[in-house]
């Protein structure tokens, strides 16, 4: 069977009638509280994640700082020379084998 | 639409709860432009918000040359072809069977029946122009069930006119096919 243009043109004529179903009440305040949340956010994330980051990036630091220290002074307990001068060492002896 | 205008000046000079009266004032005509694409409420309702959100963050490109309620008309039509792509990947949603027997009873039965009852004949439209593009939904909705022009379905979805003319006339061939594949499916 076909899909006659009359057939068609009725199908359309009817659904053109269907009235849209009415907003909330509630809709305008919930659209307003959407817009201040995306306002607030536009205006503060990149403040409020440095603000967050800042003192997780201090304690970073500070935790390797730390950590380097305690290896420099464990290996400096365990051998008669430190750290730095071990490195010293390595490298000149790497210096002088290359040239 | 000279209040619009005048609300517009006041948001831009900082006052912008009032927005909330753009809102109230159109809220209605994007409702209705939205619900020819998704009939379920909740998802109007938050199609509705997405288009209102777009309109506020792009208020600053808004430049009055054409009336306001055109422009966020512009922005709802992008809303719904957004979200016909992202349901496109989804699949459908409703099964012939939903469609109930009233709807299928009149496809497959003589011309000469009486017409179905509005709703009806959205959801069977809605049902059979998923095997449409989301740019043949938009155009074939805005000038069968809109009764909008070329010239208007050109301006609302950025297309040329020429652009609109090939998509309307691929999509009713498209959507009676769909229509015929049903009926088919009905005897």
């Amino acid at each position: 069977m076909l899909m006659t243009n009359e057939k068609n043109d009725r199908l359309f004529k009817a659904a053109r009638n269907e009235a849209p179903p009415a907003p909330d009440a509630a809709f305008d305040t919930r659209v307003m509280a959407a817009i201040r949340r995306s306002t607030h956010q536009q205006t503060f994330s990149i403040l409020d994640r440095i603000n967050l980051l800042f003192p997780r990036i201090v304690f970073a630091s500070a935790a390797i700082i730390a950590s380097c220290l305690l290896i420099e002074v464990g290996v400096g307990m365990f051998s008669h020379s430190d750290l730095s001068s071990k490195v010293a060492e390595i490298s000149e002896q790497w210096i002088f084998a290359a040239n | 639409m000279n209040d619009d205008a005048e609300i517009l000046a006041r948001i831009r000079h900082g006052a912008t709860d009032d927005f909330a009266e753009l809102i109230q004032r159109h809220k209605s005509q994007v409702f209705a432009i939205l619900y020819r694409y998704e009939r379920d409420h909740h998802k109007l309702e938050d199609l509705a918000q997405e288009t209102f959100l777009r309109a506020w963050r792009s208020l600053s490109q808004f430049d009055a040359r054409a009336p306001f309620n055109h422009w966020l008309a512009r922005i709802a039509v992008n809303v719904a072809l957004d979200h016909l792509r992202k349901i496109k990947r989804q699949q459908a949603e409703i099964s012939l069977a939903d469609l109930g027997d009233d709807v299928l009873d009149w496809l497959s039965g003589p011309d000469d029946r009486s017409d179905l009852e509005s709703k009806q004949a959205a959801e069977l439209l809605t049902f059979a122009m998923r095997d449409l593009s989301p740019a043949e939904q938009v155009v074939i909705t805005m000038q069968e069930l809109e009764g909008r022009s070329v010239k208007e379905i050109a301006q609302r979805t950025g297309s040329s006119g020429v652009a609109v003319r090939v998509r309307a006339m691929r999509a009713r061939a498209k959507l009676r096919q769909a229509l015929e594949r049903i009926q088919n499916t009905c005897l």
